[in-house]
């Protein structure tokens, strides 16, 4: 079986663990602010209202964690079983970030554990300075993993390495790496590829790792990388607007649907941080963002702006690059550069070794055909990431517009507030409630989840890009159908039973007998 | 061994010994809280519902911590070890398959299990423990494939002659698995027994009757496990000869692991004496278990630690063993970049401090009884 067909069969399935991860995740990220919150108000007021939230928000989290570490760890094998490439990445600019990941993940857990063991029993503050810090190992968490994804996105350290083969690309910061490590990687993956109809089964074999050498100068590198920082705001912040916005969206549906007032009360704990953070979202990080993309990214940002040819255009101009002025690079200029490579053969602009495990046929690659094959798989894509670009930009203003909404509507903000009531009076308090928190969570889940769409099908068909493609990566292990089905099932089987046992702590109690509750001392 | 090498094997059987510790107390106690439950139920017994609820307060509190070690064996192996991943990931796809789908089940539902007690019906609740307590099983057996393999190759050998398609299936008709596996089966659920008995024997938490049923899951336990010991001893005899002489200590062995073994057996003798005085107590109407019963858990948990140390450690300075050689550590060793150190020790020091808060945290949430019963 060829990597091309695994490739039809794990990406859905990858995709499907992953969306489930972040959805878990971005409960984790959101409740400990919704907490914080809380207990503040709590130790504040003495109100048992905010108690009895805090330990249901409290077990939802624990079950969601839970959830998040399942699906976490599938997604980990994942990574090193259904993409054995990736061991590569993981041994190289991962070392550092995965490592210290571990330091964040043992932290949360024993944080959570000794919030929920203590909560209650130790003054408030005590609990809400855990969880603080609790939040504080989720988001380095974010950023560590997030820092992998960025370099993936970005090979930053690989200079004007990635510009052999494929000239519209930038430079990727200074030399960090081994160029002769980077070009016997390349060449083998190619050859093996090529050869084999699958590559990364190449790096099982020592003498091929000796082969490809040392290969990373710098284990920091994917943390310094100029991508990065723009990544981890915009990644965590919509990780915690999607977490806060689905608290949010459970207590709005039981105002509305029960009509309990309480359920307002909790909302304004929270409410003003969510829009606070709703706003600066698309402003400063998504805009932060979108210039990081701009840069170093030409075919995603060509493709999400659908710049099929070149153009000037001043807003989008000014956004991206701060020049109206300045020409936003189209694909046709993009196969331009291919175009300059045509009947230049790989041996002209790389070493020729000899090696058993690179066919001497790879160096008579015409690197002008392969640029333009490579460039047309991307632009392949262009029509769905343009489309699907701009619904996330439209999804992102409903859920601003959501936040802002709900704010004036909840808290009395002057004369913005009272013109609000105004024009949505006739529909009542429970109606215009509904509808903004509807426009929250949609918005925020939809804008968060496209948002990672265009992210990772925006680098197609590179998973390192410029360097190594999906089928490159994917495992050559000949995957049945019914592998997948189960692992689809179990996806969905966790999802589903997670969000319904949720949804039973945050609306049933707990009942024991009366035996039982005797036996406990709890009568 | 290099330094490097060292380092690398010390770190993996670091990680591996904590992990094992943590994970065969959850899957023993998981099964005797799941059984206990489901006995609750149909016998309409509250006091064996609360011994249920009361085992899986261990559990509870440890399962993540166990769990997050796997992740930390993978992401060392990842690390330091890439080809060697490389290989497992291909050679061994459908059993770490299994051991996955198991992990994926496991972690959701310890905690459902937790969470819906009291609020859904009693049958559904029993249901969720049994599969709450099987795919903790599941984890071993996809698992031990892995060091099964490490120790007597099957599968491996095969793929290296380039039969990777053959190796794949191959790899479930290892000759060591059999006696491996059911060793680590009873091995968890005699920890899980002993950890029970003592967790009922201590001052704060004494029950007699719960104590009891711990002891008695241990006391049918040990002797089965003593016959599937020696079996697997022998096997190694036959397919992994290297380790079998460095347990025995006898000519040809490349680490004495001799004494460790020996100290392994008196545990193993103590543990039944243990087992035996506490039982007598109990027959005899007893209103406290000796004081000796409360160190039962902690006397499985050494078991355990050298059990794992003499089957993974004593392959030194080997890293997979093949008949009467080996391949080492550096065969398998990253050489794509020099490993920072500072971030390794930076790494190792935090987790040793992190896990020495949870034991002290686990020890007040159960002695202290900081974990409720019933939340309050």
């Amino acid at each position: 079986m060829t990597a091309i067909e695994n490739l039809a069969k794990i990406l859905p399935v990858t995709l499907l663990g992953i969306y489930l991860h972040a959805v878990f995740l971005s409960i984790s990220m959101g409740t400990p602010i919704v907490l914080v919150s809380l207990i503040y108000l709590w130790n504040k007021t003495k109100n048992e209202l905010y108690f009895r939230a805090i330990r249901t928000i409290t077990a939802i989290l624990a079950v969601n964690f839970a959830a998040g570490a399942a699906t976490g760890t599938l997604v980990e094998f994942g990574l090193v079983q259904a993409w054995p490439g990736m061991i590569f990445v993981l041994s190289t600019v991962g070392f550092v970030p995965f490592t210290l990941e571990l330091i964040a993940f043992v932290a949360e857990i024993v944080l959570l554990l000794l919030f929920i063991i203590t909560l209650g029993r130790l003054r408030p503050m005590i609990s809400l300075a855990l969880m603080a810090i609790y939040f504080i190992f989720a988001a380095f968490s974010g950023v560590v993993i997030t820092s992998v994804n960025s370099w993936m996105n970005v090979p930053w350290g690989t200079a004007d390495l990635v510009r052999t083969f494929y000239p519209f690309t930038p430079t990727f910061g200074p030399l960090q790496v081994s160029s002769d490590s980077f070009m016997n990687l390349r060449l083998i993956f190619l050859s093996s590829y090529l050869s084999y109809g699958s590559a990364s089964q190449a790096i099982q074999d020592l003498a091929v790792s000796q082969q490809i050498g040392r290969f990373l100068l710098d284990p920091y590198v994917a943390i310094f990388n100029d991508y990065n920082l723009a990544s981890v705001l915009h990644n965590v912040t919509a990780a915690v607007i999607v977490g806060m916005s689905i608290i949010l969206a459970g207590y709005a549906y039981s105002f509305v649907k029960n009509n309990r007032t309480e359920s307002l009360k909790i909302i304004r704990a929270f409410l003003p941080i969510l829009a606070a953070l709703l706003i600066l979202q698309p402003v400063v990080f998504g805009d932060f963002m979108g210039k990081m993309v701009a840069a170093y990214q030409p075919t995603k940002f060509a493709a999400i702006e659908g710049l099929y040819e070149s153009r000037r255009d001043p807003l989008l101009g000014f956004l991206a690059y701060n020049d109206p002025n300045a020409l936003l690079i189209g694909f046709n200029d993009l196969a331009k550069n291919c175009e300059e490579l045509r009947g230049v053969k790989l041996k002209e602009r790389v070493p020729v070794i000899a090696s058993k495990y690179i066919d001497p046929s790879v160096y008579e690659l015409d690197l002008g055909e392969l640029c333009w094959r490579d460039l047309l798989r991307a632009h392949s894509e262009a029509s769905i990431l343009n489309t699907l670009y701009y619904v996330k930009i439209g999804s992102g203003a409903a859920a601003l517009i959501g936040g802002l909404g709900l704010l004036l509507s909840l808290y009395n903000l002057g004369p913005l507030s009272r013109l609000l009531r105004r024009i949505l009076g006739f529909l009542g308090e429970r109606r215009v409630v509904a509808l903004f928190a509807t426009l929250i969570l949609l918005g925020g889940i939809l804008a968060s989840s496209i948002g990672w769409f265009v992210r990772e099908v925006g680098r197609k068909p590179w998973t390192i890009y410029g360097y190594l493609r999906q089928e490159e990566i994917v495992t050559p292990v000949p995957i049945d159908t019914t592998v997948i089905t189960l692992f689809t099932t179990i996806f969905l089987a966790i999802g589903f039973i997670s969000a319904y046992i949720m949804y039973v702590i945050a609306t049933r109690p707990q009942k024991f007998s009366e035996l039982f509750r005797r036996l406990t001392g709890n009568e | 061994m290099n330094n490097m090498e060292l380092l690398g094997f010390s770190v993996l059987g670091l990680s591996v010994l904590v992990h094992i510790v943590f994970v065969n107390i959850t899957i023993g106690t998981g099964w005797i809280s799941a059984v206990s439950r489901y006995l609750a139920w149909r016998r309409n017994d509250a006091n064996l519902e609360l011994m249920s609820r009361r085992v899986f307060k261990i559990l509870v509190i440890t399962e993540l911590f166990s769990g997050v070690w796997g992740t930390i064996m993978t992401v060392i192996l990842a690390g330091l070890f890439p080809t060697f991943l490389a290989i497992a990931t291909d050679v061994l796809f459908y059993p770490i398959l299994i051991a996955l789908t198991s992990i994926i089940i496991r972690i959701p539902s310890i905690v459902i299990f937790w969470y819906s007690w009291g609020r859904i019906s009693p049958r559904a609740h029993s249901s969720l423990g049994f599969v709450m307590a099987a795919s903790g099983l599941g984890v071993p057996i996809g698992f031990r494939y892995l060091f099964a393999e490490i120790t007597s190759p099957h599968a491996i050998l095969l793929a290296l002659k380039g039969y990777r398609d053959e190796a794949r299936i191959q790899v479930f008709f290892n000759p060591t698995y059999p006696s491996l596996i059911l060793h680590t089966i009873l091995g968890a659920l005699i920890v899980g027994s002993l950890v029970t008995a003592s967790y009922f024997a201590i001052k704060n938490n004494t029950n007699v009757g719960f104590s009891r049923y711990g002891l008695w899951v241990g006391a049918i336990l040990l002797p089965l496990q003593t016959i599937v010991g020696t079996w697997y001893l022998l096997s190694l005899g036959t397919e992994s000869p290297i380790l079998f002489r460095n347990l025995m200590g006898i000519s040809g062995s490349t680490f004495n692991a001799a004494p460790l073994f020996t100290a392994k057996i008196l545990i193993v003798a103590l543990i039944a004496v243990f087992i035996y005085g506490g039982l007598k107590t109990a027959k005899g109407g007893g209103t406290a278990m000796p004081r000796y019963v409360a160190h039962l858990g902690t006397l499985g948990v050494v078991m355990l630690i050298i059990s794992e140390f003499i089957n993974d450690g004593a392959r030194y300075p080997y890293f997979v063993l093949v008949g009467e050689s080996g391949l080492r550590p550096a065969e398998f060793m990253n050489i794509y970049m020099d490993i920072p150190l500072p971030i390794v020790y930076l790494v190792l020091g935090s987790l040793m401090l992190l896990t020495g808060v949870f034991i002290a945290m686990f020890y007040y949430a159960l002695n202290r009884k900081l974990l409720a019963d019933i939340p309050a």
